[in-house]
């Protein structure tokens, strides 16, 4: 399905007259803009980006034509990421509330004056029910994770680990440990180093989202990385 | 005709409640064995609880209850013979002169008092509108002058009169308490009080708790502080207290984060978990001043202190594995308790004498309670049913342990278990999730948590065998309840 829309646009595309590069670009940007989804298509988000800044530099270059190629490619990937977000829209909605939710937790926090910013580029590992094993969707996570840490070698992260409401405050504390512990040995393995990892347990305390129902549970069994 | 009212007596204390009808499931069979066993096989959501609510909640497997696949089902909530309440009536307070009470200091005051007594599960309050038939308010103050046989036909046989002048700042409150059957005052020492808007409250638990201590020869607790985390703005939790009957809300001023976990602490301060990027740690507050105690590489929490020896026990992990740490009150002479491998360890709770403690552990695979020394010796498991007991909460006299039990539906409720013959008992049972018990001082009440009224959980009371659940406060997300020593 995907695959069929970026190919029927590509060749929208090269249907197009012969636009100036420049125009294609401003497109490209607006469609990256308007698509909304970097928080659940992250991964075609990216790639539309990717194909952005190839068109800017092509055109700095004087190559028009790489420029204006790229800067289709960059459109159709947008609208791509469009569709993807929409298709995934309720998971998406909520991942913004949490990354908005954490925002505010950590500009708020006088007790803590170190600014904790939540990296949009990361996802969130998310752990089944009374699981501190990943799941292969929660080990893609990882490695889409594991990848930006290695292209920023400089930049360590939190875990924060969450559980779901259900269990008692204080061992639920000791089982989101668990599931920090296994995201930081699974990601330690795949190269990081565990120096630049540290686990915050937060057991059933800070929910995602408030809600009893069981994707509301789901949505807070949870690992999150936290630049800092 | 004496014989006549004890045997009127006797039959009114065998008698069930039932004039006040509460919702309470376990109160509804307290009379009829029968009934309850019945209800406990056939466990379905009670009628009260908005099982909708509550997708978690479902009905109970009556196969496996009947075929005893696992324990914990066979356990329910069993009837403890009829409810011995003493029948009490308080008439209004009578004012002597012509000041008017304006801050209603009369009214707060029996209300107070009545309410109080009505929680204590040990009093059975006479409705007020049966009291016409006295009239009350006409009166004498006098064992000559008081209707005994009046009182005693609406079914009291305690009687507590109080009457007030009233100056313009404050009244003067005598309390005269009458035994009906005999027709004579009893020998309470309670002085008369001068009464103020500020402490009205106060002085009505202060009389009822010596009330209490007259009938059964241990004081009340009313009136006594109960600590626990509230929702704060956005994701914070803050950390606040209120007394037995839910007034008197005061929050601590704490810095902003998520503060959780409270148990009070030494002189007069407050222990408490702060959720943090810079880790989790244990703060004391103490004459409005905030001390980290801990600093723990990966997390500390749960502290509970033991007011004899001055120590304070918490769950601590220096590295991925967490384990029961002692220290002093000012978080010096660290020492690790347990040292259980590849295993959670958490929730330490002192024996009232401060040289043991229960602790919950998964070392076996599942979280179960076990006790150990003080000194690091004589361990031992002591619950063997369910797989999921955690909280544990010493009891005030030594003997039980309440904690919060799953059983086989996911449903939470609370349980104690006696620590010498490892007897399991149920609290509560089909109504919503009941977490996080704590034992009121002198050892016959619990504060918990419960999910039976909304999904956010608010606090209870309830006697000791599981009677007498009342709700403290209507304020949703109050959690980890905790009862001053």
């Amino acid at each position: 399905m995907k695959k069929i829309f970026l190919s029927l646009s590509l060749l929208l595309a090269s249907c197009a007259s012969q636009e100036p590069a420049s125009q294609l670009i401003q497109d490209a940007q607006s469609a990256i803009d308007d698509s909304n989804a970097q928080n659940c298509a992250a991964e075609t988000f990216a790639l539309a980006q990717a194909a952005l800044r190839d068109a800017q530099k092509a055109q700095q270059n004087g190559d028009e034509e790489t420029a204006r190629q790229k800067a289709r490619l960059a459109q159709s990937l947008a609208a791509q990421a469009k569709e993807e977000a929409q298709l995934n829209a309720e998971e998406c909605e909520k991942r913004k509330n949490i990354s908005a939710q954490i925002k505010e937790v950590f500009d708020d926090d006088l007790a803590n004056p170190v600014a904790m910013q939540p990296d949009a580029e990361f996802q969130i590992i998310y752990f089944d029910f009374d699981e501190s094993s990943l799941s292969s969707n929660a080990i893609a996570a990882l490695r889409h994770n594991v990848d930006i840490m290695k292209q920023k070698p400089a930049q360590n992260v939190l875990l924060a680990a969450h559980t779901d409401e259900r269990g008692t405050a204080e061992y639920n504390l000791a089982l989101s440990q668990k599931r920090g512990d296994a995201v930081k040995e699974h990601a330690s393995n795949m190269g990081i180093e565990p120096s630049r990892m540290s686990v915050v347990p937060y057991g059933k305390e800070s929910p995602a989202s408030t809600g009893t129902r069981e994707q509301d549970y789901a949505l807070n069994r949870r690992v999150e990385f936290i630049s800092r | 005709m004496l014989m006549s009212r004890y045997f009127f007596l006797a039959l009114l204390l065998a008698l069930p409640a039932a004039a006040s009808a509460r919702p309470d499931k376990k109160d509804a069979h307290a009379d009829d064995p029968a009934a309850a066993a019945l209800s406990a096989l056939d466990a379905k959501p009670d009628a009260a609880t908005d099982a909708s609510a509550d997708p978690g909640q479902q009905t109970i497997n009556q196969e496996a209850v009947v075929l005893g696949v696992d324990p914990l089902s066979l356990i329910t909530v069993t009837p403890g013979g009829p409810p011995v309440r003493i029948p009490i009536a308080i008439p209004d307070s009578i004012k002597i002169g012509d000041n008017a009470d304006e801050n209603g200091l009369g009214r707060t005051l029996c209300d107070v008092i009545r309410n109080d007594l009505t929680m204590s599960g040990l009093f059975e309050v006479m409705p007020t509108e049966t009291y016409a038939l006295v009239n009350p308010a006409k009166e004498g103050l006098t064992t000559s002058t008081i209707q005994f046989d009046s009182w005693y036909n609406i079914g009291a046989s305690v009687l507590v009169k109080t009457h007030y002048t009233v100056n313009p700042e404050h009244g003067e409150f005598a309390f005269d308490v009458f035994n009906v059957d005999t027709a004579s005052p009893i020998a309470l020492k309670f002085p008369t009080q001068t009464i103020t808007p500020k402490n009205v409250r106060a002085v009505a638990h202060q009389f009822v708790n010596k009330l209490i201590g007259f009938y059964t020869g241990t004081d009340g607790v009313f009136g006594s502080r109960i600590l626990f985390a509230a929702q704060g703005k956005s994701n914070f939790r803050k950390i606040q207290a209120f007394d037995t009957d839910g007034f008197g809300l005061a929050s601590y001023d704490l810095p902003e984060a998520i503060n959780v976990m409270p148990e009070w602490g030494p002189d007069g301060g407050i222990l408490y978990t702060q959720l943090s990027p810079q880790g989790d740690n244990l703060f004391l507050y103490a004459d409005k001043k905030l001390t980290q105690l801990t600093d723990f590489e990966g997390w500390a929490s749960g502290a509970d202190y033991c007011p004899k020896s001055r120590k304070i026990a918490f769950t601590g992990a220096r590295e991925q594995n967490s384990n029961i740490y002692i220290m002093d009150a000012d978080g010096s002479n660290l020492t690790q308790l347990t040292d259980m491998p590849d295993s959670i360890q958490t929730s330490p709770s002192w024996s009232p004498d401060c040289r043991r403690l229960a602790f919950v552990s998964n070392y076996s695979g599942k979280p179960q309670i076990y006790i150990i020394n003080a000194d690091g010796t004589g361990m031992r498991r002591i619950t063997w049913v369910g797989n999921y007991n955690t909280t544990p909460d010493w009891s005030p006299k030594g003997d039980l342990i309440a904690f919060t039990a799953r059983d086989e539906r996911n449903v939470f409720d609370i349980f104690t278990v006696n620590v010498n013959s490892g007897e399991v008992t149920r609290l509560t049972q089909d109504q919503g999730h009941n977490r996080e018990p704590s034992w009121a001082p002198d050892g016959r009440y619990l504060v918990f948590e419960s999910t039976r009224d909304g999904k956010q959980p608010r606090l209870y009371l309830m006697n000791q065998d599981g009677r007498w659940q009342t709700r403290l406060s209507s304020t949703p997300g109050l959690k980890t309840p905790t009862w001053h020593f």
